[in-house]
């Protein structure tokens, strides 16, 4: 058999044409120009070098099936990609073996090898693709960094260069239908930044977690998250919506997340009595301080606008499936029913009579 | 082998009762999809080639991961690199141990027509993990025709069988196949299966603008174009809402990322029914053509759906023809309607409902609670501010006129400036 006939029976000659060199050139892959940046490694310079990162459609939705696997256990992986300009580009994702990843510190020497085999791997098979990152999950309690995922990160910024943090959440996910993630980079232990806190966006921390964010939140900076797709995966999604608009609308986000609506209900009780407690405080000196500001509760009515939100969102998705589906039956009864009856006039009107 | 000729290494049986049932998940169709475009993107020049992974349960097979797999050149055979794929496959396993994962089969890419002789050797290599492996043929050819009918995804699914061989010797490409049934490939149905989280990131992805387009390495080209890139896609807000700084920095976001969100959920229902609304009429459509002997033959229960659902329409349409299977699973999601919400529920259903509206309300009239209750804070305090003032004033310490012009007045000067702007400030919004 000749090349040409089995180039043929591949179809790879039609495989390229689905690429388009310019829109799909994230896709690409130049040993040497990454190369040289490693070598100039210009995040040494400014500790605000990377300020984005762009992530595959693949290794997005790899990373968050991932998360959601672990349930209410924390799970971890890597992530493969290029530096371009001040953004990490990432290309794939795969898994560690860990499980439970508040005894991580240093990832084990099972998953370090696991690590080191499975890119050795990718190599073998013509994919040069570094780790630039790591990822993990917070199950429930929002995308930020840890005490200890700070000292992970700085350690693997020391060692493991150019590399990225991102966290996601996937019970916020499942309940905000949206994908909750965030990326971030961390400050050398001996530097602290110029404004600290503030200025990053909100989000809600569980009562139990807030004195570990609070304590860290200075030590590291969040990157601008934005997610790319091929020219190929975008057909494949427009077909694959013929697909799954049906579990758009049979979904019922408020019965599939009453357990994580309850805790941040409790959670939001534990905050309201902390910030009536600091209020308390405060009036029985006697002062009103003028122009302060109540932080506490400003944060708490933060947090219940975002659950009354998350939680209108999802009663609105349930009256749209009722108005749609709850009368279908009832109206097919009702249409059997005087079907039936017309037929018993027509044939019998004595009896109903 | 001409291409027109029909292809000897495809069955020409249906497939059977005992063929297994395929739920293919999107992650497949994008890793291929990834894996073509960095292939041809990277001018590598060997064949597309990737394991699948998922669970087998009875005859459910789930297609749930895949990989892409190395390849030698064996006496002019192509074939998997077996002890880089057994390894590769074990990494696979090592990480996904719930629900246990296990080799399902393979991808490639093929002509519409089916595999060939070429792709027979690594199935056969496939086979020996696992007898009832299938293959997955992913057609660029299609893609390229834009033969997207129907939403019909650019792939076939095949199990393999061994059949008799009837084509004698015209098959030569099987070579070394001493046996004296050849091996078949039978397509098979499929359906897409979609798991929550993997489904909230699909929307995520098909919705967000981005394209791949390598921007230059400076930065301010970089930023440029990233900037340039957000009012492209039509519903982003659900990719902003994600990255927190570009909330901050984006000026024309009137709405709250509460209201944002309900928008973006609410596009994606008016979306979906519309769909189902096409599908419907679709539906009705192909009803009313049928002829109306058809709609009315003397078996009952199809006529009595039949003419609840699609009026009659005269005969005159051209007869089309006639699908039984579908004929049959429309009467039969018919009479399921009035089981969807049985009378007997109905009260129990509608309880349930109220009490989680209620919730609902509830959490909603605790939010207004919250921002009451702030109001009332800082009416106070500015209340403290004005007393404070006056009472210093009868002191006479201070110019009482000059600071009263301050608080009412449109700029602050220096006196007191931190704590009387802020009060200011909230006035006017008031
Ligand atoms: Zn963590």
């Amino acid at each position: 058999m000749n090349m040409d006939t089995s180039q043929k029976a591949w179809e790879l000659e039609n495989a390229v044409k689905l690429v388009d060199p310019q829109r799909d050139a994230l896709y690409s892959y130049d040993e040497a120009e990454q190369k040289s940046i490693a070598d100039a490694k210009p995040w040494k310079k400014d500790l605000h070098h990377f300020k984005n990162i762009r992530i595959s459609a693949v290794a997005l939705l790899k990373m968050v099936m991932h998360a959601r696997s672990g349930g209410s256990i924390e799970v971890m992986g890597l992530m493969q990609g290029k530096i371009q300009g001040d953004a990490f580009i990432v290309t794939d994702a795969f898994r560690l073996p860990v499980e439970g990843t508040e005894t991580r510190v240093n990832a084990s020497d099972s998953a370090n090898e696991y690590m080191v085999q499975y890119l050795q791997s990718c190599r073998d098979n013509g994919r040069q693709d570094n780790a630039v990152g790591w990822y993990h999950s917070h199950p429930g309690y929002g995308c930020w960094l840890s005490g200890i995922d700070v000292d992970t990160q700085i350690n693997q910024q020391n060692f493991l260069e150019p590399f990225v943090a991102v966290v996601i959440d996937p019970d916020r996910t499942i309940s905000a239908g949206k994908v909750e993630i965030g990326a971030f980079r961390t400050y050398p232990k001996d530097y602290t930044p110029p404004s600290a806190g503030e200025g990053d966006g909100y989000q809600t921390i569980p009562l139990n977690k807030i004195e570990d964010f609070g304590a860290h939140a200075s030590r590291y900076y969040s990157l601008e998250i934005s997610h790319f797709k091929s020219t190929l995966d975008t057909h494949l999604l427009e077909l694959l919506w013929n697909k799954y608009w049906v579990s758009t609308l049979s979904q019922s986000p408020l019965f599939t997340n009453r357990e994580y609506s309850s805790k941040q209900m409790l959670d939001l009780g534990g905050k309201v009595r902390q910030a009536e407690r600091s209020i308390k405080a405060g009036s029985r000196g006697g002062q009103h301080r003028i122009g302060g500001k109540d932080t506490q509760l400003d944060k708490v009515i933060r947090d219940s606008n975002k659950i009354a939100g998350e939680e209108v969102t999802g009663l609105l998705a349930n009256e749209v499936k009722g108005k749609l589906f709850n009368g279908v039956g009832a109206g097919h009864r009702r249409e059997e029913n005087r079907e039936e009856n017309r037929e018993g006039n027509s044939e019998e009107n004595s009896t109903l009579a | 082998m001409a291409s027109t000729a029909p292809n000897s290494l495809v069955s020409t049986h249906k497939s059977s009762d005992s063929s297994p049932n395929i739920h293919l998940h999107p992650l497949i169709l994008l890793t291929i999809s990834d894996y073509i475009t960095r292939h041809t993107l990277r001018r590598y020049k060997t064949p597309i080639v990737g394991a699948l992974l998922g669970q087998q349960n009875g005859r459910d097979i789930t297609l749930e991961h895949a990989f892409e797999c190395d390849l030698i050149q064996n006496n002019d055979q192509i074939q998997l690199h077996e002890t880089w794929f057994k390894d590769r496959l074990q990494q696979y396993k090592d990480v996904h141990l719930a629900p246990a994962l296990e080799l399902m089969g393979w991808f490639t890419t093929a002509a519409v027509t089916g595999p060939e002789g070429i792709h027979v050797p690594i199935h056969q290599q496939i086979l020996q993990q696992n007898e009832t492996a299938i293959l997955l043929a992913f057609h660029p050819s299609s893609v390229l025709e834009g033969a997207s009918v129907g939403g019909k995804l650019p792939l076939t699914i095949y199990e393999s069988v061994y059949e008799s061989g009837e084509a004698g010797d015209r098959n030569m490409e099987i070579d070394g196949q001493d046996s004296p049934l050849d091996i078949r490939f039978r397509e098979l149905p499929y359906n897409v299966e979609t798991g929550e989280a993997e489904m909230i990131s699909v929307d995520f992805v098909a919705r967000g603008g981005g394209n791949a387009t390598a921007v230059d390495g400076t930065v301010k080209k970089n930023e440029k174009a990233q900037a340039s890139q957000k009012p492209v896609g039509q519903v982003d807000e659900r990719g902003k809402a994600t990255a927190k700084e570009t909330k901050a920095a984006d000026d024309s976001s009137l709405l709250s990322a509460e209201d944002e969100e309900l928008i973006a959920s609410l596009t994606a229902r008016a979306n979906a029914v519309k769909m189902l609304h096409t599908r419907i009429r679709l539906l009705k459509s192909y009803l009313n053509s049928l002829p109306l002997s058809y709609l009315t033959t003397p078996a009952p229960p199809i006529s009595d759906t039949e003419s609840t659902s699609a009026p009659h329409t005269d005969t005159s349409t051209s007869t089309p023809e006639i699908n039984h299977p579908l004929l049959r699973s429309l009467l039969a999601l018919l009479s399921r309607l009035p089981l969807l919400l049985p009378p007997a529920h109905l009260s129990n259903f509608h309880q349930e409902t109220l009490a989680e509206k209620s919730d609902v309300e509830l959490v909603s009239l605790l939010g207004s609670l919250g921002r009451s209750v702030k109001d009332a804070r800082e009416m106070g305090r500015k209340f403290g501010v004005v007393e404070n003032i006056k009472s210093q004033g009868k002191k006479g310490y201070i110019n009482m006129g000059a600071l009263g012009e301050d608080m009412w007045g449109s700029e602050g000067n220096d006196v007191g400036s931190v704590t009387l702007t802020r009060g200011e400030d909230e006035w006017g919004y008031e």
